[in-house]
């Protein structure tokens, strides 16, 4: 029998236990429409990693679930002081957004306000 | 308000998660469930609502994965009946073409060489050929899930289960995929009423046997855009090529048994 990793939860849920914060959508009844979440990673720490392309470094943020580009524009609004529009990259295959240069610190100290 | 407490307040609400303004559109807790409406067949009404895993019906499009998956069925379903000749079994004889010197043109071997025109295969091979390729299971199972999700998110996907004491069956209605009838006018108002008409509809049953008018009603409506699969049968080549997906709840759990935790 082939098996590989379980879901979180099982696939179907009961209705009657199921918190409805949970459930898809919940966040566009309030307003907002392209959500996106990071989740931590086993260790407890923020999935972001910086990585060296050429001698160039670059900063990645990975798992990210939801809307990627809703992501990068919030962090393009947040991080404006310190970075240029076009160092970001939404990498849909993959999930993750990558900047140039080392913006490691000051973007897990962003996303650690939320995640 | 003196200085001093406005400094200690804005403090607070920076520090308190929810009201980060920076990161407007982030939640804190991504949602694990999606209700999808469960509905009797064939006319679409709604019955219950079916709490199913967001990991299972709302996966993120991989076309790359849904790419690998369809290349591996279609190497699967090859033959390979094919036996071209090599050069020893081609039907030219091992005469030699021309002269080694003197023509004034390129050496030539017998008409049987693979670089000439109606020459003889370089690789020959005889049947059967095995051209089947592999895939992890895994990435085949997540192009199963994704497949599925981009039906369901596009609010293509359409299952059919529920039975709910609080509305009553219309008349005419199952919560599984039948028709009361095996005429092809059935299928015709079906389509006709839900504006199905020239889009390409896939139903997966259970069980065949549970859907033998539908099953004759599609084979005398004579439509290659409509067909029926057993829940055992569909590919993710067959789902990508639908336009509707009408499934059973309980293809649907077959599935999650199958290709998912």
């Amino acid at each position: 029998m082939l098996s590989f990793r379980r879901f979180k939860s099982s696939v179907f849920g009961d209705i009657k236990t199921i918190n409805y914060k949970d459930l898809l959508g919940y966040h566009q009844v309030g307003g907002l429409s392209k959500t996106y979440f990071v989740p931590r990673t086993s260790k407890g720490n923020l999935p972001v990693y910086k990585d060296y392309k050429r001698k160039v470094p670059y900063t990645e943020i990975r798992r990210v679930s939801g809307d990627l580009t809703s992501l990068r524009n919030d962090l393009q609004e947040a991080l404006k002081g310190q970075t240029n529009k076009n160092d970001y990259k939404c990498v849909i295959q993959s999930q993750k957004v990558i900047i140039k240069g080392n913006h490691v610190e000051a973007v897990t100290k962003l996303l650690a306000e939320k995640f | 308000m003196p200085i001093t407490q406005m400094m200690v307040l804005r403090g607070l609400q920076v520090g308190f998660r929810e009201y980060s303004t920076s990161l407007v559109n982030a939640i804190s807790n991504a949602p694990t469930y999606l209700l999808s409406t469960v509905r009797s067949f064939p006319s679409l009404e709604p019955h219950t609502v079916l709490p199913i895993s967001t990991e299972f019906l709302n996966s993120p499009l991989r076309r790359d994965l849904l790419w690998k998956a369809v290349v591996m069925e279609f190497d699967n379903i090859r033959v390979g009946a094919s036996n071209p000749p090599g050069r020893g079994e081609h039907k030219f004889s091992r005469r030699k073409l021309r002269p080694q010197k003197g023509s004034g043109r390129a050496r030539v071997g017998d008409a049987n060489s693979p670089t000439r025109h109606n020459g003889a295969r370089a690789l020959a091979r005889n049947a059967p050929n095995d051209f089947s390729t592999d895939l992890p299971f895994k990435v085949y199972a997540r192009a199963y899930r994704i497949a599925l999700s981009s039906f369901y998110i596009k609010g293509h996907l359409h299952i059919i289960g529920g039975c709910s004491s609080l509305i009553p069956f219309n008349r005419g209605d199952q919560n599984i995929l039948e028709l009361s009838t095996d005429k092809k006018e059935a299928l015709e108002i079906f389509q006709a009423i839900h504006n199905l008409k020239g889009l390409n509809i896939l139903f997966i049953s259970d069980s065949l046997n549970n859907s033998q008018n539908l099953n004759k009603a599609i084979q005398a409506l004579n439509d290659d855009q409509i067909s029926l699969l057993d829940k055992e049968n569909v590919e993710v080549r067959h789902l990508l090529k639908a336009n509707r997906v009408f499934i059973d709840q309980a293809s649907l759990q077959f599935f999650a048994k199958e290709f998912a935790g």
